[in-house]
């Protein structure tokens, strides 16, 4: 009896205290599904949200509409207080599946910028990180495109292209780790509204440093040389290479391939000042696209292949030059001597060191199918 | 206090009571001993005697006119003594069961069982002849259990078919029954099942004690039962297996549990149970076993479901959003839009309706169930969501939920688990999955203290024996189940021996 | 005196010595050991398995010679009763403790993590009121739960492999760089996460065939709790940079957080509320050891009576430090007490048993 009554008091006492303290109905908030970040006079910054919903005309099927609004604070938590204001229910970043960050703010320190996003128990460490050639918030504004909401737009475009390896998976909490490792550096996505046509486009990849975009940028093809050189190729990596000099220009000069295998191998001479780094990179390649004709024929794969081999050998230099320029440690050599060399380690200067070693990318190409004609 | 204290109060004994157990010799003069009768019975009318004349003395042939076989009286009982007209009875009627007795309470309770009493002038022996007219419903199989395959019998409410099917199962002549009768007004007969040998005699030493110690006024339902000898009677899962089926019976009682079984009600309760006794059926026998661990794994996710799915679904939709994958959240956020009440009150108006609805169906015969099925689940269901009164994913969770509740092959453990569902829903609305996760300890903790008859509830699991797994959760054929499952104790626990011989002997060629 | 219905297996033994070693301490291993250890910190989780080893030893040792009768029924033989009696209050005490502690760090974690409006003290409210649900109850009950809750650790395995997919084996390169003064001074704050063996002081008498075989079950425990923790740590170090990892004490929720799948999202929200249980698990061990030792002075032996006000006791424990800082300090105190109960006294107890001769006859132990 006396058992029974303290069950009931039990009961009585959960039920009459449910939903108070952290209720947060789904039913009333709303959920913000891409952000943009940007710096305006007086170093202010300025947050524009997506907020997406779906209206459901009354047991209807729903259709979805997003809402875009954006406001100004000194910081991320204060703009998003302040747009709270303009909507209709509370304000919740946790599903936020995308931050893009204007050109300017990314030179700053942007691991500031994404602090509330690590510090909030709420926020989606999932997100992927962009940065804008220009303001993002103009990317934001745009509102839709081609019956498609901006920021599925976005998101969609982002997962594409990393799997075609045209751009590094990098979410909030993978250039979190890289972010805090001196030995090191990440590279991210960097979008732009195609001149006249109004249209989002991938520009290639923005290189890091530390927490701060160097400036400059790798096109959508030497960023795929580059994840390829950092073993980090995903379903398809595709390139097109010149293999004719025709007298005449026509598109028939050209292959297109996609690296079916990459494998990589990195060796590090620490006999040698400066220090010698070898990357080798060996890519079984499947042509797509070979206009001109067929391949089929004795020597012809091989000859291909050396040219290939020559061709993305040069690139890959290309791309080492610009690597050291931006100060950016993509290859995470800093880290590898770390952990294998750390004598070496102490010895160096990294910050000022990467840039002087010498960087020695050798690509291999062998050309494995051709599709389902010759 | 105040309990205790009537309960050791002396019992005054009310006038209604059966009738008097203390002997009382029969006295020599027939008309002393014909008042005496009449009178145990209050002169009711359906008291019959018939007038004989035995050895040329006057007999009175006394019955109970509607518990006697009329045929049997006039065939086997009137005709020969009238054919015979003197010698010895035992020698002249054609009735297996004859008692001599000089007690009038004996022959008193005999006539409520269905026997006759013949009584002479100037003479104290009465005899008491069998003649129980034992009507009642032919085997079918129980509505509420039944199964694919197999054998298709079921419980009848008189107690000696029912023991009839059980001997019919075990031929054996270990297979003891044991005879109690309870409630001093009802008088109701009670048989105790079991193995002698095989079961723990401690065991029917318990059954057996807790029986005894029902002191009541009657007994109408194996409920009854349940409720005087459970472990715990607060607890809300059931400590014995109600069952009509005799082959799940005698399976269990070939387990080593013991069956009670009442006059008068088509069902046996089996004690002592675990847990997983509820969730097996004899269909998982009769199929290979591959496909009966199936369904015993589709069964125990059932449980889960039941108990955890609205209370997680609430739990979500009022704190842990986070949870949903992107892709979804939209659409149940759209499905929610225009709801007034919160999800805890939504789950709860569901789960209510379900209930009336259910609860109304029983009753009803089956045609107009029917209709009550259709108008509820589809008029109701759709008209609820159209008027936004409920969100279309809280209609698919609160049916999910109803038809896994379903699932489970024992009634009282399904409406038990459905009945779980309620403070952990109330949980998730307080403190979201944390409720959940207490609500769920304090179920965990409560199984693990609970026992049935000294066996511990939960087992196989708490205590952990990992033997006993074969037959818990999965189904590993028979002769893998070579143990009998160790809950129940039993005396001997090898029950299978190296039935398979042949295949290796084969190989060996 | 153990009586016959209230007796453990072995196998029970370990699961509750190791139900009890694995509570909340264990979310902040990680991030305790790296900020002295940095990559080495799975050396020092190791490190400190192999002392508590030693410690389990000696425990055994002394507990051996009086194999019917627990720490609180035997002090009086080897130290007197007046004595004895002020060390079964301490030894309560320092259960209590414990379990305030568990009960606060607990609560924290959930303030931090999940529900930060929710008071405190209804979170403590849950959790002592299942406590003392279980608590009241005898041994075998008490240890059929925790191996019952033991399987969850499965999940907790099988969630942490998930991180598998993120991994940078070099971030703990090379093996020792801390410097092996370093890894041996973050042992010593990986003691709060592995305490809980020092429960065999008092469950030792209802162990069955408690002679060679405990010592077996307590060594399986011990393996078993310190391969998990290393395992964890070892984890955590691999996913996160080494200067990453100093910022965040909770690394393993952290890790699971930035996992996103197609049916479900939010990952450290369901190893949290797995968590619990291995909350409600140590706390229960040790509200059991308080009110036994409580119950022992108090109450004729009866643990019953002595539950309730030792679980509202650790409530009041956990309610009390009102930042992070004092939640800190009182961590510490605790961790660094704890070495005079499971090594200190006994120990003592030990020397004196042997010097003194004092040893339990056999003719009364069977």
């Amino acid at each position: 009896m006396k058992r029974l009554l303290l069950l009931l008091i039990a009961v009585c006492t959960l039920s009459i205290t449910t939903g108070c303290w952290d209720r947060q109905l789904l039913k009333n908030t709303r959920l913000v599904y891409g952000v943009s970040l940007d710096k305006v006079q007086n170093n202010h910054l300025l947050t524009t949200v997506s907020i997406h919903s779906s209206i459901s005309s009354r047991g209807g099927p729903s259709s979805p509409t997003n809402d875009i609004v954006s406001s100004r604070g000194d910081t991320v938590h204060e703009t998003r207080r302040n747009i709270e204001r303009k909507i209709s229910g509370p304000f919740s970043a946790s599903k936020t599946q995308f931050v893009l960050l204007g050109n300017e703010l990314a030179k700053d320190n942007i691991y500031g910028l994404l602090d509330i996003f690590y510090r909030d128990p709420r926020s989606q460490l999932g997100a992927r990180v962009a940065v804008v050639d220009g303001r993002a918030e103009d990317i934001i504004k745009l509102k839709t495109k081609e019956e498609t909401l901006i920021d599925e737009y976005i998101w969609q475009l982002i997962k594409t292209e990393e799997q075609n390896t045209a751009i590094p998976a990098s979410t909030i909490q993978t250039i979190c780790s890289n972010m805090f490792d001196s030995g090191h550096d990440f590279a991210l996505p960097q979008l732009r509204i195609s001149p006249g046509k109004k249209r989002v486009e991938l520009a290639g990849t923005a290189l890091f440093h530390g927490k701060q975009f160097s400036g400059i940028t790798l096109s959508p093809s030497d960023s795929t040389l580059l994840l390829l050189l950092a073993d980090q190729k995903k379903k398809f990596a595709h390139f097109t290479k010149k293999v004719k000099n025709s007298k005449k220009e026509t598109p028939f000069d050209y292959v297109t391939f996609n690296a079916k295998k990459a494998k990589v191998r990195m060796n590090i001479d620490t006999n040698q000042t400066p220090l010698k780094v070898s990357i080798h990179l060996n890519i079984k390649a499947v042509i797509n696209e070979y206009p001109s004709d067929r391949i089929n024929r004795k020597g012809r794969e091989k000859a291909l292949g050396k040219k290939l081999t020559a061709q993305l050998t040069e690139q890959a230099n290309a791309l080492m030059t610009k690597l050291q320029k931006a100060n950016c440690d993509y290859f995470g050599i800093g880290r590898e001597l770390m952990a294998y060399h750390p004598d070496t380690w102490k010895k160096l200067r990294w910050e000022t060191a990467y840039r002087n070693i010498r960087l020695e990318p050798k690509v291999n190409v062998d050309i494995v199918g051709y599709g389902i004609i010759d | 206090m105040r309990r205790r204290f009537l309960r050791t109060q002396k019992r005054t004994k009310p006038p209604y009571e059966a009738f008097p157990r203390e002997y009382i010799k029969a006295s020599i003069s027939l008309e002393e001993n014909k008042t005496h009768i009449e009178n145990a019975f209050h002169h009711s009318q359906d008291v019959m005697h018939r007038e004989l004349t035995w050895n040329g003395k006057k007999g009175l042939l006394f019955f109970l006119d509607i518990l006697v076989d009329k045929d049997k009286v006039q065939d086997d009982i009137i005709r020969p003594i009238l054919s015979a007209g003197e010698g010895k009875l035992e020698e002249i009627v054609h009735i297996a069961g004859i008692q001599k007795t000089s007690d009038i309470s004996k022959a008193i309770t005999g006539l409520l069982k269905g026997q006759c009493i013949f009584l002479t002038e100037h003479d104290d022996t009465l005899y008491l002849l069998e003649a129980f007219n034992a009507l009642g419903r032919s085997i079918e199989e129980p509505a509420n259990e039944k199964i694919i395959r197999g054998s298709h019998e079921g419980f009848v409410e008189s107690l000696s078919t029912n023991l009839y099917l059980l001997r019919k199962r075990i031929k054996n002549p270990n297979l003891t029954v044991k005879y109690i009768t309870l409630g001093k007004t009802s008088n109701t007969r009670v048989a105790v099942v079991y193995l002698h040998g095989l079961t723990n005699p401690q065991l029917i030493e318990e059954v057996e004690k807790r029986l005894q110690s029902i002191s009541a006024d009657s007994i109408q339902t194996p409920g009854y039962i349940e409720d005087y000898i459970e472990d715990n009677s607060f607890s809300p899962f059931p400590q014995a297996l109600n069952t009509e089926r005799p082959d799940k019976t005698a399976a269990n009682i070939i387990e080593g549990r013991a069956a009670i079984i009442m006059e008068g009600n088509p069902s046996a309760l089996i004690v002592p149970v675990t847990f997983f006794s509820f969730y097996q059926s004899p269909d998982d026998f009769n199929d290979r076993w591959h496909i009966g661990s199936f369904f015993r794994a589709v069964r125990i996710l059932s449980f889960f479901i039941t108990i955890v799915l609205p209370a997680f679904y609430i739990a979500v939709v009022t704190f842990h959003h986070e949870v949903i994958p992107l892709d979804l959240i939209f659409n149940v956020k759209s499905s929610l839009q225009h709801v007034p009440f919160p999800p805890i009150l939504e789950a709860m108006i569901m789960q209510v309706m379900l209930e009336l609805l259910r609860e109304a169906a029983i009753r009803l015969p089956t045609p107009i169930a029917q209709t009550i099925g259709i108008v509820g689940g589809l008029v109701i269901g759709n008209a609820v969501v159209q008027a936004s009164l409920i969100s279309n994913t809280m209609i698919i969770i609160v049916a999910v939920t109803a038809i896994s509740s379903f699932v489970v092959p024992s009634a009282e453990m399904s409406t038990a688990i459905r009945l779980l569902g309620f403070p952990l829903m109330i949980g998730a609305a307080t403190l979201g999955f944390f409720g959940i996760m207490f609500g769920i300890i304090l179920i965990l903790i409560h199984l693990c203290k609970l026992e049935s008859f000294g066996t511990p509830y939960f087992a196989p699991f708490a205590p952990l024996r990992i033997k006993d797994w074969k037959d818990a959760f999965i189904r590993l054929p028979v002769w893998i189940q070579n143990e009998r499952p160790l809950d129940a104790k039993p005396q001997y626990l090898k029950r299978e021996w190296f039935s398979r011989g042949w295949k290796r002997n084969g190989n060996k060629k | 005196m153990a009586t016959k219905n209230s007796t453990i297996t072995q196998g029970q033994l370990t699961f509750f010595i190791f139900q009890t070693q694995i509570g909340v301490g264990l979310l902040s291993l990680p991030f305790a050991v790296a900020k002295i250890a940095h990559g080495d910190g799975w050396i020092s989780t190791l490190l400190i398995g192999f002392f508590i080893q030693l410690c389990i030893f000696l425990i055994w040792a002394l507990n051996r010679r009086f194999p019917t009768l627990s720490l609180y029924e035997f002090m009086p033989q080897i130290i007197g009763k007046p004595v004895a009696f002020f060390f079964t209050l301490l030894y309560s005490l320092y259960f209590i403790g414990i379990g305030g502690v568990v009960l606060l760090l607990f609560s924290n974690i959930i303030n931090n993590w999940v529900f930060d409006v929710t008071p405190r003290w209804a979170l403590i409210l849950l959790m002592v009121s299942a406590g003392i649900y279980l608590a009241r109850e005898n041994i075998r009950i008490i240890a059929r739960f925790h191996v019952f809750i033991s399987f969850f650790a499965f999940i907790l395995i099988f969630l942490a492999c998930m991180a598998y997919a993120h991994i940078d084996i070099r971030y703990i390169l090379p093996i020792g760089h801390s410097g092996a003064l370093n890894i041996i001074k973050a042992s010593s704050e990986a003691l709060l996460s592995m305490l809980g063996f020092e429960a065999l002081l008092v469950i030792f008498p209802y162990v069955e065939n408690n002679e060679k075989g405990v010592l077996k079950a307590m060594s399986i425990a011990n393996l078993i709790a310190t391969s998990l923790s290393t395992f964890l740590v070892f984890t955590c170090l691999i996913v996160f940079s080494p200067q990453e990892i100093l910022v965040i004490p909770q690394p393993m929720l952290y890790m699971l957080k930035s996992f996103t799948f197609t049916v479900i999202e939010r990952l450290d929200l369901f190893f949290l509320s797995i968590w619990i249980t291995f909350a409600v698990t140590s706390f229960v061990s040790y509200l059991y050891l308080a009110s036994k030792g409580l119950g022992y002075a108090f109450h004729k032996n009866r643990h019953k009576n002595a539950v309730w006000y030792a679980a509202i006791a650790c409530g009041f424990i956990a309610l009390y430090p009102d930042s992070q800082l004092a939640i800190n300090r009182l961590a510490f105190f605790i961790t660094r007490t704890s070495f005079a109960f499971f090594a200190a006294i006994p120990l003592t107890l030990l020397l004196l048993s042997h010097v003194l001769r004092k040893k339990e006859r056999k003719d009364t132990a069977s």
